[in-house]
Order: structure tokens, then C-alpha cells, then sequence
């Protein structure tokens, strides 16, 4: 049912539970990654014939194309219109533009900053599980508050409860349109512009709310409070908070739910984190998360388009030619279940050497928030893992519930208090 | 005096000894290291008590890597003999050993009577100056524990197995009176060892591991915890060798055609700017090596004595190294260190890509750059690096309680106490709590 225009954004609402989902969730989760895994061992290079696609799923093929990126540019350009985001650093080229929005990013986001996003995280977790008895909604009732916590507090963006479903799901919808692939359906172009409209009003609100009356202690207040910058306007600083925001709250939220999936699935992985968190081994307990997140990662495919006539397999003897234009497909997370570089890839080995896990992708476009995602993502599963989370016992009544590409319920069974493993 | 290993501060000195081999012999001498390697352990190298690493291949001229078109195709008319090892000591003595003690010099006459040259193990002096002429120069060498000798390691490993085993016992499960008869079983145990202690630290090494944890401590399907010494398994090719979890590589990649000299100069500069930096080596940051050298090669040398036969088109860079795991986590680590470092030497050769930088080129151009190891040796199989530091660790810690601690005046509850008390300091192998 196609929902009225008048109606907030709603993400759970266009996405209905049904045959349908469950069928795109299986084809996803299921028959897509052993398609591909089994396309790597064939073929990590795979040009598709008579289309315009190259399915790149080796380890080594894809971090040589995300070392090219001159050769191997960012296809985002047409979604960044349709979203209104000019200057999104993800799908900018090597340009200019690309280190101004870098280097204005970079002076929004301070290094003490990750201690303060640190405290409103553990707060906000530890919070919300004291105030829980036995069960909690993972996604919605920790996650979603603990990522629209630092948004309000640490950002200086303030939401009206009447705008925080649509605010976040246009994030998650958002975020999900941009990366969904070359081609644009009319669906998809009329759901990317319906889920940013819930976004950049808020945005916008609350720059004029800072503006007016700046509070130091926000990334925002700290723009307005340090005076008029002709190098970094307000355009500037409305692109980079769109960026900072957008970029972490889809990507926080949809690892925070992977990353429990795994931990539930795997009694070894839980038991893992679970003894970190007990030993307060912040290291082993965010090696661990991205060792989980290694194992089921975030998003199927990642975009890149050939902008010369060029060849891939720089450095050995086997070279793949890629004509100008082609759009390229790198599996990310096949590529880091390919048994060429990664040794018995379905286990979860926190031990495993750290440069096989690119889950903040390599080099040019390396995810610039990386470090408030990792602060964030370990305060939450510290607060959570002290809880000893099982799945939830009254699950027949709580169906743990995927919307698209993003897990949206996920029922815990939580330990009255916190205990020792 | 060798040649050429004063200038490292440690208390291992590497060999570097590339021979030719006689017409005609080198399959025979594949066909050697190649049974040797399936029927023997070489108990004899580890009797020894002194070799950290050896290892021995055959290196065929012809098929020398030729990573780039320009390269020219190298024309000897034999192949080479290349002996790699590390040893505590002085040079006389190693040589001496094998030519002096009986079952190592028939050991010596096979794995050298298909070299040119090769006058027997004795007269000495001969032998000596066989090895000395054909013994080439490092630019660079790495020990992962540069104080520490064959017998320092192997007595840390057996004390941290004793202390490790003594306090698994939980604290309140017993009396003061059961701890004092244990505790002086287990120091009457580990007394011998005790007194193998290395010297002062030639100089730092740091432990941490760029981006992650040296985690050592893996988890099975089940649950249980289980020890993990190393990384994988060894790789399966014929390219390396090796003894236990640990991987030997050779790898020799080719830096530019002579006469031209320039690139390989630069290469020589920057490996000596490593090599006299005060700050820690890039190797030092890769956690899972144990050993590393590089040696720029501008020609074969031929027997001695005679004039060569034919010389090097191309200038080479040969690094060996002893690895625990996989290559391809080592050189992953190697580059994340310091990319500099890698781009400044490896990305200086013929045939890297031009103008690339990234890991994988580095793992792509290394692998191209393997030569087969027919017979590796390794002093500690299934140690890892990390582990051998946590036991020497473990073994001074022990040596300072002994010291500073431990009285026999102390009453069984007064020691069991100061044992509890001290049990996490010595058990920290972490060199971050020193």
C-alpha cells in the first residue's frame, strides 16, 4: 500500500512483514552470499555478459580497486542529487571538494570528542537497562536511543518526539537508497526523496536553534559560538553535519543488530565478548565486534565505476581488463570470507590478523567516523553483554523483525543484574 | 670475524651463504634437502643448541624471479646453493662445530659436497674460507628477541611451563604448609633453568600489533578455549618451508639492471636509515616475526679461485625471514607499520606497480618474488614470537623474586602470601608491565 504523502516517513510502515520480506530477507541473507562466495572461488573478477557489471568478490581484487580510486571512481552522484546532499565525502571524487569537506569534517570533529561521545553512550546504555527487567527490543529500545542520545547531545541536534521516527528512519532510508546499486527505479527515487524530507528539516531547525543560541559543548554550538568562517560557510557546515550524522546513524544501527546476531547464532563469539567485557578489555571487545561484524557485514555491495579503460590485477600475471564505464560491484563481505586470504572464514576468530577486516572499507574512502562508531558500538555491547542477552524467551508473542536491509526488532532475554560469565 | 654482522646489537649473528653448485649436480642436490627435509627433523641442528633458524634451498639461475619485461634473463651456467641461518656465538665456533664434532661434519659434507669448491669440513682452514668468501653481507637483520640465545629461550620456555602449572592451583584450595612443599618442588625444578638468563637488552622491541590486538587466545565452535600459537597453518606451497607453525621465506626480488646503480644505492640508504634509527624497526611492529634480514645482492660470487663463468644482469633484494602464520598477515602488518619503509624498498624494485601503494601490491609482488625452500630448520616449532618474549619475560620476572623476594627465613603462610601477592606481576609476560 503506498502510504499518503501526508504521512511522516515511516520505514517499518512501507516495509510490511509478509511474504514478501521474508523473501527478500532470505534471498539476502541466504542465497545471495553463497552465490557470491561461490562467484569468488570461480571467478573474484566475474564481468557479467551483456551488462555493464563487474562482480568483484576476491580479497586482493577489491582492496586493489579501493587503492585505485582515481581509476575506479564513485557512481553516488545522481542519489546525492535526488537526496539534496552536496558535498557527501563518500561519493565525492578525489577532488578539491572532496579535502575541503575532509579537512571542515576534521575541524568539527575534535579528538576529546571521543571521550565525551564515550560518557553519553555509556550513560544513555546503562540507563536504559536499569530501567529494563527481563526482555528488551535490542534495536529499538537500546540502539535507536542510545545513537539519537549522542545525535541531541553530542551534535547539538534536537528532535521533536514527533519527528524522531521519521528523523531516523529517513536516516536509515536514506543512507539505504544511496548505496542500493547503479540503477534507480522510480520507486526507489520517490522513497529516497519521501525519507530525506524527514531529515534535513531538522537539520535545519537545529542550526537556526544553535545559531541563535549556541551551546559550546555540541559540535554545532561549537561552529556558531567560534564566529562567521568564510572558509567553512554554513552550505559547508550543513553538507558536513548531514555527513557526520547520516553517515553514522544507518551504519551504527544496522552493525549494532549484525553484530548481536552473530553474538546470539554463536556461543563461542558470546563467550568471547562476554570474558572481555568482564576482564574491561575495551580492545578484545571491540576486536571482537569487528570480527562479528567481519562475519556478517553490513551491506551486500559497495559501487565503484571504471573512469578509463584500465585492468584489474595490477602485479600479478593474470590481468582482468574493465572498459571505461563499467560499474563495478565489490562484495565486501565476500571478500572477507575469501579463503584465499582469510583462513577458515566462517569462524570467528578475534585472533585473526586485523587487516583482513574491512569493515570501514581501505584506504581513500575509509569511513572518517570510524572512531565514534567503534566508541559507540563498545559502550552499548559493554552495557548489554554485562546483562548476559539471550534470545528472548517470549519470542512467539516478539518476532524479531528485519526491514529491508536493516534488523529493526530484536528481542534480548537479559539477566536481572549484571554478573560475572 | 665474519664479514659484515658486527654492526646488529644482538647476541644472534646470521650467515648468509650462497654457493655454486657443481655441473650437473643441482637436481641432485634438490633431490638431497628435498628426502632430507621428508626423512629427517634434524635433530643433529637442534642438539646444537645454538641455531634459532637454518634453512637450506637450491637456487635455480634460470628461473630466478623476472618480475618485469625489461629484466634480462640471468645466463649461468649453473645454480646456486643458498644456506641461511641465525646462531648465537662467535663465528670460529659455529664453523668449528661443524667440522669438528663428528656427525655434524657428515651432516656438513652432504649438504655442501654439491657446491664448487667445497674443500670438506676438513682441513678447517679451508672450510673457513670457503664459508667466509662465499658468505655475503645483510643490510639489515631483525631478531624478534635479540638478547636471548637458543639456550636462554628454551630454559624461559621450560620455567614458564613449571610457574604456569604451579599456580594453576587456586588460591584457598590448599595450606601454607601443602604451598611450601610445592613451591619448593617447583624452584627446585626450574633451578637449572634459572641460571640461563639473557643479557641486557640490546635494545627495544615494541609488542603492539598497528590496528588490534596481538590476541593469542582463540575460541573453538564449543566454547572451549584453546591455546593458539600461531595465526594458520603453513602455506602450501613449495616456496616456503617450514618447521612447526613457523614459515621460512626467501624471497629475492629484482631491483634494476646494471650497470645502472642508483635505485639500488637508495634502497641500501633507506634500509641503513632503519638500521641506525634509534626508533623501533617497521619489523619490530609485526608481532608474528621472529627473525628478518635483507641483503642486496649485486652479483654471484663463483668458487674460489676461479673467474666467473658469467655475472648478474640485474641487482636483487633478498629478505629471508622467519614467520609464525601466514605471509600474507606478516606483510599486511609490515606495510600498516610503515608504508613508507615498504613503498621506500620494495616499491623501489623492478616490476612493483608503478605509482601504487597498498598492501596488496606488496603481498602480490613478494609472492612473485618466493624462492622455493627445500629444507627449513626451526629452533622452537609451535612458539610463537610472542610467545618466546612472554617466556623470557616470565623467566626474569622469576629471577627478580628469586632475588628480591623470596627468603628462607619467610614462615609458609609469609611466603604463600608474598606469592599470591606477586603472582600477577609474574606471570605478566606483557613487555608493556615491565
Amino acid at each position: 500500500m503506498k502510504p499518503a504523502t501526508s504521512e511522516p516517513f515511516s520505514l517499518a510502515r512501507r516495509n510490511p512483514p509478509g511474504l514478501r520480506q521474508n523473501l527478500s530477507r532470505f534471498a539476502f541473507a541466504v542465497v545471495l552470499p553463497a552465490l557470491m562466495r561461490l562467484l569468488c572461488r570461480l571467478s573474484p573478477v566475474c564481468r557479467i555478459p551483456g551488462t555493464n557489471l563487474v562482480i568483484i568478490t576476491g580479497f586482493d581484487s577489491t582492496q586493489e580497486v579501493y587503492s585505485r580510486h582515481v581509476d575506479f571512481e564513485v557512481p553516488y552522484e545522481e542519489r546525492v542529487k535526488i537526496l539534496r546532499w552536496q558535498g557527501f565525502v563518500l561519493a565525492l571524487q578525489d577532488t578539491p571538494e572532496y579535502h575541503d569537506m575532509y579537512d571542515n569534517i576534521s575541524r568539527l570533529w575534535q579528538p576529546a570528542d571521543t571521550t565525551r561521545v564515550q560518557e553519553i553512550a555509556r550513560r544513555t546504555a546503562e540507563t536504559i537497562l536499569a530501567e529494563t527487567w527481563e526482555e528488551l527490543d535490542f534495536i529499538q529500545d537500546l540502539v535507536k536511543p542510545v545513537l539519537m542520545a549522542i545525535v541531541e547531545q553530542h551534535y547539538g541536534v534536537t528532535v521533536p518526539d514527533e519527528q524522531l521516527q521519521p528523523f531516523f528512519d529517513g536516516n536509515l532510508a536514506g543512507s539505504g537508497f544511496l548505496f542500493s546499486g547503479p540503477w534507480i527505479t522510480k520507486k526507489q527515487r520517490e522513497t529516497g526523496a519521501a525519507a530525506i524530507d524527514g531529515v534535513w528539516p531538522v537539520l535545519d531547525a537545529a542550526m537556526a536553534a544553535a545559531c541563535a543560541n549556541p551551546d559550546p559543548t555540541t559540535v554545532l554550538g561549537r561552529y556558531y559560538s567560534g564566529g562567521p568562517d568564510p572558509a567553512f560557510s554554513e552550505a559547508k557546515l550543513r553538507s558536513a553535519l548531514m555527513t557526520m550524522i547520516g553517515g553514522y546513524l544507518p551504519t551504527c544501527a544496522n552493525a549494532s543488530g549484525r553484530i548481536m546476531d552473530v553474538l546470539l547464532s554463536r556461543k563461542d563469539a558470546m563467550q568471547f565478548m562476554q570474558e572481555a567485557v568482564h576482564a574491561k578489555q575495551d580492545d578484545s571487545v571491540l576486536t571482537g565486534l569487528m570480527e562479528a561484524l567481519r562475519v556478517n557485514y553490513i551491506i551486500p555491495f559497495l559501487w565503484r565505476r571504471a573512469a578509463q579503460d584500465t585492468y584489474l590485477g595490477e602485479g600479478t600475471t593474470r590481468r582482468r581488463t574493465v572498459r571505461k564505464g563499467k560499474i563495478l560491484a565489490v562484495s565486501l563481505p565476500t571478500a572477507m570470507y575469501d579463503r584465499r586470504r582469510i583462513e577458515h572464514p566462517k569462524r570467528f576468530d578475534p585472533g585473526r590478523s586485523p587487516a583482513v577486516r574491512m569493515v570501514y572499507g581501505h584506504q581513500f574512502h575509509h569511513c572518517i567516523g570510524a572512531s565514534i562508531a567503534n566508541t559507540v558500538l563498545v559502550e552499548m555491547f559493554k552495557a548489554v553483554l554485562t546483562r548476559q542477552p539471550a534470545p528472548a524467551r517470549k519470542a512467539k508473542n516478539r518476532k524479531n523483525r528485519w526491514v529491508g536491509a536493516y534488523p529493526w526488532n530484536l528481542w534480548l532475554a537479559l539477566s536481572k543484574a549484571s554478573a560475572a560469565p | 670475524m665474519k664479514p659484515g654482522v658486527g654492526e646488529f646489537r644482538s647476541r644472534q649473528q646470521p650467515i648468509t651463504h650462497i654457493a655454486p653448485t657443481r655441473p650437473g649436480m643441482s637436481w641432485l642436490a634438490w633431490l638431497f634437502l628435498m628426502v632430507l627435509r621428508r626423512i629427517s627433523k634434524l635433530k643433529m641442528a637442534r642438539g646444537l643448541e645454538f641455531i634459532h633458524f637454518a634453512q637450506w634451498q637450491r637456487v635455480r639461475t634460470k628461473k630466478l624471479p623476472r618480475l618485469s619485461p625489461d629484466q634480462p634473463a640471468e645466463n649461468f651456467s649453473h645454480d646456486f646453493f643458498m644456506f641461511t641461518t641465525n646462531y648465537n656465538g662467535d663465528w670460529d665456533q659455529y664453523i668449528d662445530t661443524f667440522a669438528r664434532v663428528a656427525h655434524i661434519r657428515r651432516g656438513m659434507w652432504w649438504l655442501w659436497r654439491f657446491s664448487q669448491g667445497f674443500p670438506g669440513p676438513i682441513p678447517l682452514r679451508n672450510f673457513k674460507q670457503f664459508i667466509h668468501y662465499q658468505t655475503y653481507s645483510e643490510a639489515l637483520y631483525y631478531s624478534a628477541y635479540p638478547a636471548a640465545t637458543v639456550r636462554n629461550i628454551a630454559a624461559a620456555l621450560e620455567v614458564k611451563r613449571e610457574l604456569e602449572a604451579f599456580s594453576a592451583v587456586r588460591p584457598g584450595e590448599e595450606t601454607p604448609a601443602a604451598f611450601k612443599k610445592r613451591y619448593l618442588g617447583m624452584v627446585t625444578a626450574i633451578a637449572p633453568n634459572l641460571g640461563s638468563a639473557p643479557g641486557p637488552a640490546p635494545y627495544v622491541i615494541a609488542t603492539s600489533q598497528p590496528g588490534g590486538l596481538p590476541a593469542m587466545v582463540t575460541y573453538t565452535r564449543n566454547g572451549k578455549r584453546k591455546r593458539k600459537l600461531a595465526l594458520g597453518p603453513l602455506l602450501g606451497r613449495l616456496a616456503t618451508g617450514g618447521g612447526g607453525e613457523q614459515t621460512l621465506i626467501a624471497a629475492m626480488s629484482p631491483i634494476e639492471v646494471k650497470p645502472a646503480h642508483a635505485v639500488t644505492k637508495e634502497i641500501a640508504s633507506r634500509i641503513a636509515a632503519v638500521n641506525a634509527s634509534t626508533s623501533p624497526s617497521p619489523f619490530a611492529m609485526c608481532p608474528m616475526l621472529h627473525m628478518a634480514r635483507l641483503l642486496i645482492i649485486d652479483d654471484l660470487r663463483p668458487k674460489l679461485g676461479s673467474r666467473p663463468s658469467a655475472s648478474l644482469r640485474t641487482n636483487y633484494l633478498l629478505f629471508v625471514a622467519a614467520i609464525d602464520g601466514r605471509l600474507e598477515d606478516f606483510l599486511d602488518c609490515l606495510y600498516t607499520a610503515d608504508p613508507d619503509f615498504a613503498q621506500g624498498v620494495w616499491g623501489r624494485c623492478l616490476g612493483y606497480p608503478e605509482g601504487r601503494d597498498g598492501p596488496v601490491y606488496l603481498r602480490r609482488y613478494i609472492a612473485r618474488s618466493l624462492l622455493p625452500v627445500q629444507l627449513p630448520f626451526v629452533g622452537f616449532p609451535g612458539h610463537s614470537a610472542l610467545d618466546i618474549r612472554r617466556a623470557l619475560r616470565v623467566h626474569s620476572n622469576m629471577l627478580d623474586w628469586m632475588g628480591d623476594v623470596h627468603r628462607t627465613d619467610m614462615s609458609d603462610a609469609e611466603l604463600m602470601a608474598a606469592w599470591q601477592g606477586q603472582l600477577a606481576v609474574l606471570l605478566a609476560g606483557d613487555e608493556a608491565t615491565r
